[in-house]
């Protein structure tokens, strides 16, 4: 019964957290948002010194 | 501890390429820190010998070395592929049992997670090789541990990838002080030190010190709701959200960072009856506490101070690095927690599913670009030429059309050859971590001294002062690059650590290696050995 328990909260967690993450990435992947800058006919502006990352 | 069938390997190739499929392909993969190029320059501050802090030593030097006789694109597809590879593999090894898919489930935690991810996406494939030795290097370790003849000459192999960096190094030394245990402590310490000695000793040499700035802002960061902590308990929370796995947003993380952390947990006090795992438990709690010091209470003021007035203590920068600790006995605990059930691989398929975004080199992340033709042009002029080369616009990282936009670090310094001076301070958020490079603060102040040629690299954000190229002699002009030699230029004397102790650290570190070499794969060993040592 147990085994039982701990493989439904496997595939529950797996469903989950893998159905969740591909509506994140699609929702969120670097191509789509560039796509969209496009589409919009923005054009991203660079700043003066590259910086390392943001936070 | 014996592998057990080609399932494993097959496994282990298998997410290797499916991480990094796409960086098969022709050309060189370009983010952030890495930068691989046809024929990198062998040069003194590759081997810890110039005017900067040796941040990229000995791996620049072995990197040199190697691309004289292997392209660099080839060397680079070999070392990225090693790391995912050699990682699950080794992780899979350690767990002593006759399981399969105890193995696979060790294998893919270990290889297929956040840590692995953001830090491939941030280019820092150095700490990534350190990372993928470790569970080799516990493997030498358990071994020294259990009297094993001549063990020690394992160890030294397999940390080999490790100490081709400073974090690498202190990573695999953790590891081996932590599996060989206290009896075995001064000869791992010994070892350490020996294989070590090429970034330390040139380091200790230098009068530098870091910014105490970079603390803050390479601390670790909140990917989710679960804040920094269970971001780090989840192998994640590097500083930079620009290479974080979208994934990582998931809300179910932190709950699912927890249960599996507890999974890890139980496993390890299974674990423990068959390997003296609680040391390596140990030392992944302090891996995570390293991690997060900075987002404690005080952490900030307590590594600054340091920082500030220990030499070495820039080590502590980008602290999230050291959480590296964790994920083994991580990946190690959770594959024997699974051992009972039937449906093992499950939980495989779980930690593929919860970061789906790793797969294809990161979902177009990772793409092999080639180097416009202007490059090896300028290359063929400065060949057998005298002076040192300032690169301009001044910014340590780079955008280039070619590449996609993505930031790179500027391949100027990997791609000529000679010394080449880049502007080695970073801005992070707008906010300025200053750099280490005496020489690159005397350019920033305008100084040319000591230069002969500069550099101009076209489109990347950044301007260049007109009046400056004016009083220069135009020797190339590029649709990408543009070379002007400085008239009347005069070399400047070497500034960095003395000679003769940077050597000698190398020809100890090459003779403990060399030495090592002769036990395992010549007949020497064996004669000296009373045992067979298998």
């Amino acid at each position: 019964m147990e085994l039982v328990s701990v493989l439904v909260a496997i595939v529950a967690g797996a469903a989950l957290a893998g159905g969740v993450g591909v509506i994140v990435v699609e929702q969120n992947n670097p191509d789509k948002v560039v796509e969209q800058r496009i589409e919009q006919g923005q054009k991203a502006v660079e700043p003066e010194v590259l910086d390392y990352g943001s936070r | 501890m014996r592998p057990n069938g080609p399932k494993l390997y097959a496994t282990c190739a298998m997410l290797a390429l499916a991480a990094l499929a796409p960086v098969l392909r022709p050309g060189y993969v370009l983010v952030y820190d890495m930068v691989f190029t046809p024929e990198q320059p062998v040069n003194a501050a590759a081997f810890g010998l110039g005017d900067a802090l040796p941040r990229a030593v000995p791996v620049d030097a072995v990197v040199a070395l190697a691309t004289q006789v292997v392209p660099g694109q080839l060397l680079q597809k070999l070392a990225l592929l090693a790391i995912v590879f050699a990682g699950a593999l080794g992780a899979g090894l350690l767990v002593p049992t006759d399981k399969t898919g105890v193995r696979i489930v060790a294998a893919v935690a270990y290889s297929w997670n956040a840590y692995v991810a953001e830090r491939l996406f941030i280019g820092h494939w150095t700490l990534l090789l350190g990372y993928a030795a470790l569970p080799w290097v516990a493997m030498a370790g358990l071994r020294m541990r259990a009297g094993e003849p001549h063990a020690w000459t394992r160890l030294v192999l397999a940390s080999l990838p490790a100490v081709l960096s400073a974090p690498g190094g202190l990573l695999a030394l953790g590891t081996a002080l932590a599996t060989a245990g206290r009896r075995k402590a001064w000869q791992v310490m010994a070892i350490g030190v020996v294989l070590n000695a090429p970034w330390w000793v040139p380091s200790v040499l230098h009068d530098g010190l870091s910014d105490p700035a970079g603390v803050e802002a390479f601390s670790a960061r909140g990917e989710n709701w679960g804040g920094p902590v269970l971001s780090v308990l989840g192998l994640g929370g590097i500083w930079n959200a620009e290479v974080v796995p979208v994934s990582r947003a998931n809300p179910a993380l932190p709950v699912l960072t927890v249960l599996l952390l507890g999974a890890a947990v139980l496993g390890l006090r299974e674990l423990s009856k068959r390997l003296p795992v609680w040391p390596l438990a140990g030392l992944g709690v302090l891996g995570a506490v390293l991690a997060l010091l900075a987002v404690l209470p005080g952490g900030v003021a307590v590594l600054e101070a340091l920082i500030e007035h220990v030499p070495g203590a820039g080590l502590l920068r980008d602290s999230q690095k050291w959480v590296a600790w964790l994920a083994l006995p991580f990946a190690i605990g959770l594959a024997v927690a699974v051992e009972r059930l039937r449906a093992r691989l499950l939980v495989a398929v779980l930690l593929l599913g919860l970061l789906p975004d790793l797969a294809w080199g990161g979902l177009g992340r990772l793409e092999p670009v080639h180097y416009p033709a202007d490059w090896a042009a300028v290359r063929e002029k400065l060949v057998d030429q005298p002076g040192d080369v300032a690169v301009y616009p001044l910014s340590a990282f780079r955008r280039f059309d070619w590449n996609d936009r993505r930031t790179q670090l500027d391949p100027a310094p990997r791609y000529l050859p000679g010394t080449t001076v880049v502007d080695d301070s970073l801005r992070v958020g707008g906010k300025v971590v200053a750099g280490e490079d005496p020489r690159a603060a005397r350019l920033r102040a305008g100084d040319l001294s000591g230069v002969g040629w500069v550099l101009v690299e076209h489109g990347t954000p950044g301007r260049v002062d007109e009046n400056l190229l004016a009083r220069l002699e135009k020797v190339h002009d590029g649709p990408d690059l543009a070379l002007y030699r400085v008239p009347g230029a005069v070399p400047d004397d070497p500034f960095g650590p003395p000679v003769a102790p940077v050597v000698l650290a190398w020809v100890a570190a090459g003779s403990l290696i060399g030495a090592s070499l002769l036990w395992r794969r010549l007949p020497v060993g064996r004669f000296a050995s009373p045992r067979h040592e298998e």
